[in-house]
């Protein structure tokens, strides 16, 4: 299935190669709570992808090659966020619409740094918000989400994202 | 440089001590200049280098999520730095990926060679850095930044200097001017005193000193001088008025010599005294001075060099020297030559160097030197030992013929005891004789003496005594000559005249007895040649000699018959292949120079000999290298014996001995059948006669039992003995069968102890059986039985008290034994080697008594052996036998 979505020219694969890559980009600007034992260097770093999948096997290819974190990455992918123990990022896909605010309240105190591509997912609790603008990936951080959940971004990052505030003002 | 020179010392004193402060300052400001320029750019470079790195930072999220727009924003933030002219960004691929200019300066375009290091070059300062985060590369920050700001700082620094020169240099001037006094004053002090002192020639002033330094020195030193200079003047005068008085003493001493002593300079002699005159007869002191000393002299020296040539080199040397002395030859003024010795010093007279020369006539004094040196050299060189000692016999002089007969060194000698070469090997009372008539008028006679090595020779000595001119003796001479040359020779002579005639005698007897052996010697060749011949030509066997070719040389008698020669001579040249068929021939010829070539002889190799008439003669040969007498093989020898008649023999037993087998095996067969059809009509005798005793047809008397008895008896026997002829029949023919099965031992023995227990009721001993266990085998039952069944019966047969035994044991290696042991007769030792033979009893002499086939050994043996085993037997004479057989537990066909 192949379909142009408005104000843009990238393709799917194209767009969804874009995001793979940035998972890892922005990790990289991340410093993780805790960090020297929760990126063990012994164990694999694990990306879980949670509701449908919009990667197809994207990230499987990314990630054969290149490290995160200077970890070996691991994808798994999970329908319920019970079912989801123990894992570094969590993308959640569009379809949690409805169950984001419980996928949220099990991550807060976990030391899972949350992704998600849906507009209005960052003001909502969601960490990291990735969007795509000028044919470039853009993304939103929800900076008290972060240090709320002891998560601390690089002053270098911060400038070239969007910073959310989230509603209800936490 | 001139004209500093002739300055005042005040004016050089200011100008170096300004010059000098001057120099110095500038100098120490053009270093801290220097330095200070060095240090400002320095500082410049490190702060680009800090704005290139955070440039860099802050571009590591744009250039990693290929924000153009933030990387352009960032690179405008240095606007606010008036120095940093341009600066881009390049990406990981040297790309370039945002890039700024000063509004007010030209575009440039970037460098894209990035290997450059950071540093100053065309009027500006680049710098490169690279762009790292967390270890990861993305790209380098370049910044190009003016430097004005250099420029300016070294105008600065320069005004700072000439105001700073300027301002030093009236303070140094000042100062400088009125210290040059501490120096110039006393110098200018000194020069006035010693130009006081050099007009008034007064050496009695002095200057008056101030101080230690150098100059106080200086003042010493002049003081010193002057003092000096003041001592001198009063010497000089001393000394002139000294050396006149010491001319007027040389003058007395010059006249009054009675050397001739002369003066002379380079050319002539100036001066002479009296007896200069006298030496050289002149009468005036004028006729001999203005003369060279080459005409007082002959043209030539002895040495032959021109005399005034010599005369001016040795005038030379005294001049180079100070003195010469030299012996010279002079000419008197009447042409008389003479020898002198000349004595050349130099002396100042009125500061002029001259030769003085004195002359000394040594005429007389010369005559004697040669004269004793004549004598010397003349006993020296004489060829007999020649010794002078002192009246206490010790060494004063040798000559050179002495010390080499002796084989000592001079200074081992010289003042040692004669008595070093002749004590102790000679009789003392002749030593001590020696001497007395050595005073008296001479000593003559044979000595012994001995070198330094300790040999000792005969010498022949005669001495005589020197004497001092008033008669008293002073030496003893001593002249020895070596005479063991004369000894030997005479004694030589003496031996030799004593030996002749033995040797004359010797030699004869020696010869005679040499000529006796040579006709003893070829009498006895003789004889061998005439042993030989005979041998040769005598014995049956051919004999034969060939060259290395394989020709005959030489054969002897026999084989010159065997050819049908009439002589030996007809073989000559000839080989095996006249005489022979072609096969015999070559191999003969092959065999031979095999021989030749590796010399190994064949022996008592027998040959197939072929004739050209196609008969055929067998012979055993064998051949030998033929070896010359120094060893080189020359040829081939060889004996060869007919053995035809043998061959033949030999083959014709061969052929009976092949039919006589061949009979024997058909007898075999013959028998094995015969015996079958033996048996038929005994079997019938046996049966009926068997009935007739039991009455079956009737009843009969006593006497018609006993015979029928015997004839019963006697057919049994007879069958016995044919069934045993059957066996052994069928086993000679090859017939018999081996039909192996799996018994019991115990079974048969039981068996055979039942069949014979019929016999031994009639007798007094025991038939026992033991066994100890029970014991399977796997053999031929039938052969077995009748293996045992022989040795058993034969046992009871033989014994008539004591006891029959059958013992039987598994031996361990996998075999069965049975032994049957008995108290019977015995069997003598002569005897056991015939037991198991054919037809074969112990006593024929006593078959009558004791009833047998003698087969049954004979059978048995068979039998064991082709079951695989052996038989044995053990024996003593009168007490008993014991009969063991040894067969294998488990029979295969391959034991047979």
């Amino acid at each position: 299935m192949f379909f142009i979505t408005p104000g843009s020219v990238l393709g799917q694969v194209e767009e969804y190669k874009m995001k793979a890559v940035a998972i890892e980009k922005i990790s990289k600007f991340i410093e993780w709570p805790n960090e020297s034992e929760t990126l063990d260097t012994t164990k694999e770093f694990i990306i879980s992808v949670i509701g449908e999948n919009p990667f197809g096997n994207l990230l499987e290819e990314i990630y054969k090659e290149y490290n995160i974190k200077n970890l070996k990455a691991k994808i798994e992918y999970v329908s319920d966020i019970s079912e989801n123990s123990k894992c570094h990022l969590l993308f959640i896909s569009e379809s949690e619409n409805k169950r984001l605010e419980e996928i949220i309240s099990y991550t807060k105190n976990r030391a899972i740094l949350t992704m998600s591509e849906t507009d209005g997912f960052a003001s909502r609790g969601v960490l990291i918000n990735l969007f795509i603008s000028g044919n470039k990936i853009r993304f939103e951080i929800n900076e008290t989400g972060m240090d709320a959940a002891g998560f601390k971004v690089s002053y270098l990052i911060l400038r070239i994202a969007k910073i959310i505030y989230p509603l209800g003002g936490e | 440089m001139k004209i500093f020179q002739n300055l005042s010392i005040k004016n050089k004193l200011v100008g170096i001590i300004l010059s000098t402060s001057i120099l110095a300052v500038i100098l120490g400001l053009l270093i801290y200049g220097i330095l200070d320029i060095i240090n400002f750019k320095e500082e410049m470079k490190n702060n680009a280098i800090l704005n290139a790195r955070l440039v860099g930072e802050y571009s590591v999220a744009p250039l990693d999520f290929e924000y153009q727009d933030e990387a352009e924003e960032i690179l405008l933030k240095l606007d606010a730095l008036p120095d940093v002219l341009n600066a881009c960004i390049y990406d990981k691929d040297n790309q370039i990926f945002a890039s700024f200019n000063r509004s007010n300066e030209v575009e440039i375009s970037f460098p894209t060679d990035l290997q450059r290091e950071t540093e100053f070059y065309e009027g500006y300062l680049h710098i490169f850095h690279p762009i790292i985060y967390k270890n990861e590369n993305y790209g380098t920050a370049y910044l190009r930044i003016s430097t004005t700001a250099i420029d300016d700082k070294i105008v600065n620094n320069l005004i700072i200097f000439v105001i700073l020169i300027i301002a030093l240099f009236f303070p140094v001037f000042l100062l400088a001017t009125r210290l040059q006094r501490i120096i110039s004053f006393p110098v200018l002090k000194l020069a006035d005193v010693t130009k006081e002192i050099s007009e008034k020639r007064d050496y009695s002033l002095r200057v008056e000193p101030f101080g230690t330094d150098e100059i106080g020195i200086l003042y010493n030193r002049f003081n010193k001088m002057f003092e000096n200079i003041q001592l001198r003047e009063s010497e000089r005068d001393g000394a002139i008025k000294a050396l006149k008085e010491s001319e007027e003493k040389f003058r007395k001493i010059f006249e009054s010599s009675h050397d001739a002593m002369m003066l002379l300079d380079e050319n002539e002699f100036i001066d002479c005294n009296n007896a200069t005159l006298r030496v050289f007869g002149c009468n005036t002191r004028d006729e001999f001075c203005g003369k060279h000393p080459r005409e007082v002299s002959p043209p030539l020296q002895p040495d032959g060099k021109d005399s005034k040539q010599a005369a001016d080199e040795q005038i030379a040397v005294s001049f180079r020297e100070g003195s010469n002395f030299f012996e010279w030859t002079h000419r008197r003024i009447n042409g008389e030559d003479f020898p002198a010795e000349v004595l050349l010093t130099t002396i100042e007279i009125e500061g002029r160097t001259i030769v003085q020369a004195t002359v000394r006539d040594i005429t007389a004094r010369k005559k004697a030197e040669e004269e004793i040196n004549f004598l010397a050299h003349t006993i020296r060189s004489i060829s007999e030992c020649i010794s002078i000692t002192d009246l206490d016999n010790n060494i004063m002089f040798i000559n050179d013929a002495f010390l080499k007969t002796y084989g000592y060194e001079k200074h081992e000698l010289i003042g040692k005891n004669i008595d070093i070469v002749r004590k102790e090997i000679n009789p003392q009372e002749i030593l001590e004789k020696i001497k007395p008539s050595s005073l008296k008028d001479g000593w003559q006679g044979e000595l012994l003496n001995k070198r330094k090595d300790g040999s000792q020779f005969p010498i022949f000595l005669s001495t005589s005594v020197v004497r001092d001119e008033k008669g008293k003796p002073i030496a003893l001479v001593g002249i020895a000559t070596d005479i063991s040359e004369r000894r030997l020779i005479e004694d030589e002579l003496r031996k030799h005249r004593e030996h002749l005639e033995d040797l004359v005698k010797e030699r004869t007897s020696k010869l005679e007895e040499a000529i006796e052996k040579q006709i003893e010697t070829s009498r006895e060749l003789v004889k061998e040649q005439y042993l030989m011949n005979l041998l040769m030509d005598s014995i049956p066997d051919n004999i034969y000699f060939k060259d290395c070719e394989s020709k005959f040389i030489k054969i002897n008698n026999a084989t010159i018959t065997k050819f049908g020669l009439s002589s030996d001579k007809d073989i000559l040249g000839k080989t095996d292949y006249d005489l022979f068929g072609e096969e015999h021939a070559r191999d003969a010829f092959e065999d031979e120079q095999r021989i030749i070539k590796t010399r190994n002889p064949v022996r008592n190799k027998v040959e197939k000999e072929d004739w050209p008439d196609g008969s055929i003669t067998w012979v055993v040969t064998s051949k030998m290298p033929l070896k010359d007498e120094n060893g080189n093989i020359s040829g081939t020898f060889g004996i060869t014996r007919d053995i035809t008649e043998i061959k033949r023999a030999e083959l014709a037993l061969k052929e009976a001995k092949e039919k006589a087998e061949e009979a024997d095996r058909m007898k075999s067969v013959f028998l094995a059948n015969m015996s079958h059809e033996l048996r038929t009509p005994l079997n019938s005798i046996i049966g009926f006669t068997g009935m007739i005793l039991m009455g079956m047809v009737g009843d009969i008397t006593k006497e018609q039992n006993k015979q029928l008895t015997m004839v019963k008896n006697s057919a049994q026997h007879l069958l016995n003995l044919i069934n045993d002829i059957l066996d052994i029949s069928k086993i000679e023919a090859g017939k018999t069968v081996i039909l192996p099965e799996e018994f019991n031992i115990n079974d048969v023995v039981q068996e055979v102890m039942e069949t014979v227990t019929p016999l031994v009721s009639k007798k007094e001993f025991d038939l026992v059986g033991e066994i100890s266990e029970k014991i399977k085998i796997f053999s031929d039952r039938k052969r077995v039985k009748q293996i045992l069944m022989n040795l058993v019966s034969n046992a009871v047969k033989f014994t008539d008290r004591g006891s029959v035994k059958i013992e039987s044991k598994v031996l361990k290696n996998k075999n069965l034994e049975v032994r049957v042991i008995d108290t019977g007769l015995g069997i003598q030792k002569k005897d056991i080697s015939k037991l198991f033979n054919f037809f074969q009893q112990v006593d024929m002499s006593s078959t009558k008594k004791h009833e047998g086939t003698g087969l049954g050994l004979y059978l048995s043996k068979k039998l064991v052996t082709m079951l695989g085993g052996d038989i044995t037997v053990k024996s003593e004479y009168g007490k008993g036998s014991e009969f063991a057989f040894i067969i294998p537990l488990n029979y295969k066909e391959e034991n047979k």
